[in-house]
């Protein structure tokens, strides 16, 4: 299946790409985009992309109660509304990063 | 209602002047002005980067108007924000509120401003003398 994934701000510098396309398998969770695939494709900076949008302690992402990777205050959407870290992504998605919001 | 995000930002007079068009019952009109600063925690600033998501952004502010609205009862906003580079002294976003009186004009477009800088979806980067970094509205 394909997803694209749009980036912004300091994410769309760090990795250097508005936005990209993914050819996933099936039953793929948006966790595993963003801790695995994404991080995959771009080697370079994986550590920085970890760090960046997860909580981290000595490069280990930090778990919630739940076993559950926990995000630093960036949103993922995905068709503009918010999904679990547990959702399975579909054909056609759009995955939006986006970091903490600056404006005005 | 209107939110946009625009490389130009529309004139501010023709704006205002649709905007009292609105109603008859218009007894004030609140104006906010957002500037770019020429100085950022004591550096001096360049100039601003901005990038915006081209759909959830205006969504999100037009959302905001339509919240206030219920809220304060005003008659009508508006809101546009600039993308792209703006210089020091240059204006960067124009709010405005109709309602008919000053009280909640002046309440609207408080909250109306403070809640665009937490919710909509734009980022800023700040080019100072001694660097540039992306400023987030925590």
């Amino acid at each position: 299946m394909k997803v694209t994934v749009r980036y912004f701000g300091r994410l769309r510098e760090l990795l250097a790409t508005k936005k990209e396309e993914y050819e996933l398998p099936e039953e793929t969770s948006l966790m595993d985009l963003l801790v695995k695939v994404i991080p995959e494709r771009h080697k370079e900076v994986s550590e920085t992309w970890i760090k960046t949008i997860f909580r981290t302690v000595k490069n280990e992402i930090l778990e919630n109660k739940n076993g559950k990777p926990i995000l630093k205050d960036y949103q993922i959407l995905i068709g503009g509304r918010s999904f679990s870290l547990d959702y399975t992504l579909k054909d056609g998605d759009e995955v939006a990063v986006l970091p903490p919001f600056g404006g005005g | 209602m209107r939110a946009k995000v625009c490389d130009r930002l529309d004139d501010l007079e023709s704006l205002i002047d649709n905007l009292r068009k609105a109603s008859d019952e218009i007894g004030a009109i609140t104006v906010f002005i957002g500037v770019i600063r020429g100085v950022s925690k004591g550096c001096k600033v360049k100039q601003l980067e901005y990038e915006a998501h081209e759909t959830l952004a205006p969504e999100t502010m037009q959302k905001i108007i339509e919240d206030l609205k219920s809220k304060y009862g005003i008659i009508d906003a508006f809101l546009e924000h600039r993308a792209g580079i703006v210089k020091v002294g240059e204006d960067v976003m124009y709010a405005a509120v109709a309602s008919k009186h000053r009280e909640e004009g002046f309440k609207a477009l408080i909250e109306l401003v403070d809640r665009v800088k937490r919710e909509a979806p734009i980022w800023k980067k700040e080019l100072t003398e001694k660097g540039a970094y992306w400023v987030e509205n925590i």
